[in-house]
This record gives structure tokens, sequence and C-alpha cells, in this order.
């Protein structure tokens, strides 16, 4: 059938009814957004805090070789909650913690995208984990601490 | 002339545009009414300092908090049943706030403890005014490492 009175028209107002509804509710996350700020952020206070946990437990432990395998339970941390949410990587007289492959420098490397705890940029970006890296020396040994947190919290029903 | 029942593909429109806007209206006014009073903001500066208590502290510390401020809130709010305002899941190593009807905010801690004994205590804490506050007590503990540790303490 031919379409003469432009009944195509009709159906294309939808999308300008879609862009008015996105617009006003694009108006009223904003204006909330605004109103309320950007939130009380604590991955930057929660890395350092890892990391004094990590630390604290080191200068008291026995730091063998099998070390690594056993820092959680040493030092009290929740596996699943660090895998799921955080960053940690622990070095031994390493030169480039953040790069390290060599497993007998590389004490624990839990997660990945280490490299954007280096970033200067990176702190301007919302979604880059916040960092804290700390080296300290025990005895003969130098250790560095790379912790970070991605944490967001979480709506729940 | 509509002759040939375009009245029925108009109204059809007007339901699809009407169904839109309904699903529109509810979404905003749900986002609003999260927000409101700032609860979605509160619960997340409740369940953050939980959290920030729980990884600082050791096996059998205990902890008072003042929740004067978020009770208030809950109770603007409509949550009738303060018990549910916090809630601490071991298993999952998680304390989540809630205060306003519908969802709660959680947000999770690395210490490997449990949670024990979470109770809200009315008026039983003093703020710096010396007026009584809410304040809401637990106690930590060592990791459960039995079916202890997955119960869900809900206070």
């Amino acid at each position: 059938m031919r379409n003469k009175r432009g009944d195509l028209g009709d159906n294309i107002m939808i999308f300008t009814y879609l862009f008015f509804m996105i617009i006003i509710g694009l108006g009223i996350v904003l204006g909330t957004y605004i109103f309320y700020g950007k939130g009380y952020d604590f991955r930057e206070g929660e890395a350092a805090l890892l990391n004094y946990k990590v630390r604290e437990c080191i200068l008291k432990s026995d730091v063998n070789d099998d070390f690594g395998n056993k820092l959680y339970e040493v030092c009290g941390l929740s596996k699943e909650v660090i895998d799921k949410d955080f960053l940690l990587r622990v070095c031994k007289n390493s030169k480039d913690c953040i790069n390290e492959r060599d497993k007998e420098k590389l004490l624990i490397g839990e997660g990945s995208k280490f490299q954007a705890c280096e970033l200067e940029g990176g702190k301007e970006n919302e979604a880059f984990p916040r960092c804290a890296i700390k080296s300290f020396i025990k005895g003969k040994d130098k250790f560095e601490i790379i912790s970070g947190s991605k944490q967001f919290s979480r709506r729940k029903l | 002339m509509d002759k040939k029942g375009e009245g029925g593909d108009i109204l059809y429109d007007v339901i699809i545009y009407l169904i839109l806007l309904v699903i529109f209206f509810v979404g905003m006014l749900y986002y609003v009414l999260q927000q409101q009073g700032g609860a979605a903001i509160w619960e997340e500066y409740y369940a953050k300092e939980i959290v920030k208590m729980i990884d600082f502290s050791r096996a059998e510390d205990e902890f008072f908090f003042d929740v004067q401020r978020a009770s208030e809130i809950a109770k603007k709010n409509g949550v009738l049943n303060f018990n549910k305002m916090f809630s601490f899941d071991n298993a999952a190593h998680e304390v989540c706030v809630k205060l306003n009807v519908g969802r709660k905010t959680c947000y999770s801690y690395f210490n490997d403890v449990d949670i024990i004994n979470a109770d809200l205590k009315f008026a039983e804490g003093k703020n710096e005014e010396r007026e009584d506050v809410n304040v809401l007590y637990f106690k930590i503990v060592e990791k459960q490492k039995k079916n202890v540790g997955e119960s869900k303490d809900e206070k």
C-alpha cells in the first residue's frame, strides 16, 4: 500500500518523545548529583589501610618462600574480597614491582592493571583505582607493597 | 476520513506513548524518592564508616557508633523496622545500610573477621553536647571457619 498521507511522520515522533524523556531524566539525575555531590569516596583510605595491614604483617611475620601463599591467612585478610575489589602486589628486592614477573621477587600479585597506579592522569579519573605504594626494609630485604581499591558501594534490594 | 479503522492505530500509538510515560515517571519517582533527604548518600557514608572501623579493628574489639542521624533519616523516610537499618553478612564480608524503603547500600570489608552481637541501642549513647543518641553496637571476633560465620546477623 502506498503511503500518500505521510503516516511515517507520526511514527517518527517517538524519537522526539524519547529524546525529551532522556533530556528530562538526565536533568533530574544531574540536578540531584549537583545538589548532593559525588558522594563519599573511601578508596584512597582503604588502599592505604590495606597497605598498612600488609606492612605490619610482614614486619611481624617470618617471610619465607611460602609466605605469598599464606599471606591472607597470616595477615587475616579475606581473599574473596581482595580478589573482587582490590589490587595487591607485594615484592621483595624488586626494582620495578609494578612490572615484576620474577616469581621469586613477587610474593603476591592479586588483580591486574597495576600500571593504572602509576598514571598521574588516573588520579583525575573516577574509574581508575586509588592506590597506595609503600616500600620498607626488613633485615636485609627491601619490600614494596602496592595496594589499590576499585570498590564502589553497591545498591541492593 | 477514517473508514478503515485507523482510529485503532491512533489509539495504539497513544497507548504506547502513555506506557512509556508511566515507565519514565515511575522510574524518576523511584530515583527521586531514593535520594530524598540524601538517604542514599548517608547510607553510603555509614556503610563506609562502619567498614573503616571493621578494617581497622582486631578480634575482641567492641564498637559503639553514633547513628542518631541515620535513625532520624530512616524515620523520616518511613523505615518502620529500625533493626533492618544495619545488616552484617559475615559470609560475604559485607555491611549494608538501609535508610529508605526499597534498596540498601552495601560495602565490603577486607579484614577476615566476624561481626557478632550487632544491636541498635536506643538513647544509650551521648554526643558531644551530652544529648542522648542512638548507637550501633557490634563486636569483632576471629573468623569462625565453620557454619557460624555464614549466618547473617541482621540488626
